[in-house]
């Protein structure tokens, strides 16, 4: 077995399975497809228990591995013959996953509790918001600056719940698309509440 | 979009694509082809007149010795950088010796060497500029097949690469000998675009990359 150490994080993958992702890797460098889809597929199955041990939610943990994956697809011509392909697959997964991180530590600081288990059996979407806590009538007094597709957005994401893909699905939009209109409608709430906090 | 769908997308129209040349042989083309273009701007712009004497001088070698270091080391943590798994220890560590051992050299220059004078040295600056230009397109334009997980380090170790290599060229051009003259207007610049390559890096290769 071979250890490869990437951010503190260790895993493993046998000499074997290495050299044998390493060849197909290599044929599909070559453009051989069925290579590059056997690489993937076999990639994906280690790329995804690496990621379940470090991302609890399992749905963000399929985002990362797909963002891995179109990472690798983009980056598949810089494997470099008689290499081992486990330090290079890692590299590229933990540098998606350190940015996963990171998004979810700068929506993190934006999100504020907005209901609680009580008031989401008796109240409407539109009365939770409209609860007891005074931060919740700015947050609606924010939401309604927003451009509609922001706000119909951050809706059906932290007051109705949805997953992303749910969310990209019901508004018709991609799922990048989806987390990119998310996160300028979150910069243009924290610039409300910045404007706020200076008067 | 289930991974499986993703996958199958991917792999849908897979072109034949290029491997990365090994970065020792990055940046042995670029050590060649940016000396040639140094030693070009050098003679074009003019060397100094008593460059056969001050060669001579110990401080001479001793200010362009760590300079090659520091370009050597930078250049090649850059090219080391944009491969996954390539990164090792010592793209952090050897240009970080390569700059202490400089500045170590230039505080013993300092404090040797008595009456000090900045001296102009605008001329030193546009020396400095026009000769990293062209290590800099080479070595960026190399750099643009690479992966730029760390862009900003990248983009500070090309542009310093690049810089050290002119700044050691000026040495062959700037007759103001003075340690002063030496570190405002020559080591300082290279601090300056060295800087200014790290902020600009993500911008960089984000855009080369889309």
């Amino acid at each position: 077995m071979r250890m490869a150490a990437v951010f503190g994080y260790t895993f493993f993958m046998d000499h074997k399975t290495d050299a044998e992702l390493a060849l197909l890797l290599i044929s599909a460098q070559a453009g051989d497809q069925k290579a590059y889809e056997e690489f993937l597929h076999k990639a994906s199955e280690i790329l995804r228990s690496f990621l379940k041990k470090k991302i609890r939610d399992p749905e963000k943990a399929e985002d990362v591995l797909q963002e891995t994956l179109m990472a690798i697809h983009k980056s598949r011509h810089t494997f470099l013959r008689g290499r081992q392909l486990g330090p290079w697959l890692y590299t590229i997964c933990s540098h998606r996953m350190l940015d996963y991180f990171r998004k979810q530590r700068r929506l993190d600081r934006l999100e504020v509790p907005l209901m609680d288990d009580d008031i989401v059996a008796q109240e409407s979407p539109a009365e939770k918001i409209a609860s007891t806590h005074p931060l919740h009538h700015q947050i609606v007094s924010a939401l309604d600056r927003l451009p509609a597709k922001q706000k119909e957005v951050i809706r059906l994401l932290k007051i109705e719940d949805l997953s992303v893909k749910e969310v990209a699905a019901h508004v018709n939009m991609s799922e990048s698309a989806v987390k990119v209109t998310a996160f300028r409608g979150y910069q243009a709430i924290r610039k409300f509440f910045g404007g706020k906090n200076e008067n | 979009m289930k991974t499986e769908m993703l996958i199958k997308e991917l792999t849908a129209n897979v072109a034949p694509v290029r491997p990365v040349l090994h970065p020792i042989v990055q940046f042995a083309l670029w050590v060649v082809a940016s000396s040639f273009l140094v030693a070009v701007g050098v003679l074009l712009i003019g060397p100094r007149r008593d460059l056969h004497l001050a060669a001579q001088e110990s401080a001479f070698a001793m200010q362009v010795i760590p300079m090659l270091f520091l370009t050597c080391f930078s250049a090649a943590a850059a090219f080391f950088l944009g491969i996954p798994d390539r990164k090792k220890t010592w793209t952090a560590w050897g240009p970080l010796l390569a700059l202490i051992s400089w500045l170590i050299i230039f505080g013993l220059l300092l404090t040797s060497h008595g009456n000090l004078h900045t001296g102009a040295g605008i001329k030193c600056l546009r020396n400095i500029l026009v000769l990293s230009t062209g290590p800099a397109m080479i070595l960026l334009y190399i750099l643009k097949r690479s992966v730029a997980f760390e862009s900003r380090t990248m983009g500070l170790f090309a542009i310093l690469s690049a810089t050290t290599l002119a700044c050691a060229g000026t040495r062959f051009i700037c007759p103001n000998d003075d340690p002063l003259h030496f570190f405002l207007w020559h080591f300082a610049s290279v601090a300056a675009l060295a800087a200014l390559g790290a902020y600009f890096g993500p911008i960089f290769f984000k855009k080369i990359k889309n």
